[in-house]
């Protein structure tokens, strides 16, 4: 060992290099910088440097260009559709389809309820009308419920038809 | 082809249109009319309880909110108004108010509000009595204009 200890390195360095290693050394330099066409050994050893420095993590700006890459890149999610006319597009006709169907649907469902005819009943005359505006005025109720009878007979003969088994 | 199209078109009519009516409908329906029958035979409590039953019973699903609510309200009015001549203005101002509680724009409900009217009327309440003719007579007022208009038409 010398004193100022540069002896010691000598030895790690070890045996001068040969030409053949100084010119793969060359090579593998401008790798590393990214010049020229390393070969192939240089290029994977520079690979393996890389990779052992950083374990292979992207830093931010070759992160961005591969993002770039990707999202600039790809393709539409349909690009046949983006080049048809509106009339030969898929949704153009599956929708309101779909929503015919769910409408015809739902319609069906209300009409196979089980049996609720409903609604219609017999319309009161205007005898019976003028009888129960006087009765509103204070004329007594004989006469609205002498109407209302009849009125009740009528009610009932229709729903029991309606609902006759 | 075309007797493809033919059975369907029937099994459609048949599901659609022609389904049977629920025999708990018509037996309900028949109820009510028995009811009045039978308060038409007996002006005393039993009908009163004829009538009281019609408004208890529940009603089969299988008929009408419509046609439930007309029947409900006319043997409303009758067992009010029996009630109100007996002189029960309270009870009858109740069963009133209870079959107000589904008003539409009839005939039914613009008597039950007469009723009420009068019921109210009986005990001092000139005020609510008074609205309550007053609804009567606006929806009777419609009716009258239907009614007219249909004469008219024919």
């Amino acid at each position: 060992m010398s004193d100022d200890g540069t002896a010691g390195a000598d030895e790690a360095q070890g045996p001068a290099p040969s030409a053949a290693e100084e010119a793969e050394a060359a090579a593998f330099a401008a790798a590393l910088e990214g010049r020229g066409d390393a070969p192939e050994d240089a290029a994977a050893a520079a690979a393996l440097l890389r990779y052992s420095r950083d374990a292979g993590a992207l830093d931010d700006a070759s992160a961005a260009r591969v993002l770039q890459a990707v999202l600039g890149d790809a393709p539409a999610s349909d690009p046949v559709a983006g080049e048809r006319p509106w009339w030969a597009r898929p949704w153009t006709f599956l929708l309101p389809a779909g929503v015919g169907l769910a409408v015809a649907g739902a319609a069906l469902v209300l009409t196979l309820r089980p049996g609720v005819p409903g609604g219609d009943l017999p319309l009161p005359d205007v005898a019976l009308l003028r009888a129960q505006a006087r009765a509103a005025e204070g004329a007594g109720s004989g006469e609205l419920d002498e109407a209302l009878t009849t009125y009740r007979g009528a009610l009932h003969r229709r729903l029991g038809e309606r609902y006759a088994p | 082809m075309k007797r493809r199209l033919l059975v369907l078109a029937v099994a459609a009519a048949v599901v659609t249109g022609c389904s049977p009516a629920d025999p708990a409908a018509g037996r309900w329906v028949e109820s009510v009319r028995a009811a009045h029958a039978e308060a038409d035979a007996d002006a005393s409590l039993a009908g009163d309880g004829a009538l009281r039953r019609v408004l208890e019973a529940p009603v089969p699903e299988s008929v009408s909110p419509e046609d439930a609510r007309a029947l409900r309200q006319d043997s409303a009015y009758r067992l009010g108004r029996r009630l109100l001549r007996r002189g029960e203005a309270p009870a009858a101002e109740e069963v009133a108010d209870g079959a107000l509680a589904d008003p539409a724009m009839d005939v039914l409900t613009a008597s039950l509000l007469v009723l009420r009217g009068e019921a109210r009327e009986a005990q001092g309440e000139l005020r609510e009595a008074a609205a309550d003719y007053h609804e009567a007579l606006r929806v009777n007022e419609r009716l009258l204009e239907r009614a007219l208009a249909r004469r008219e038409a024919r």
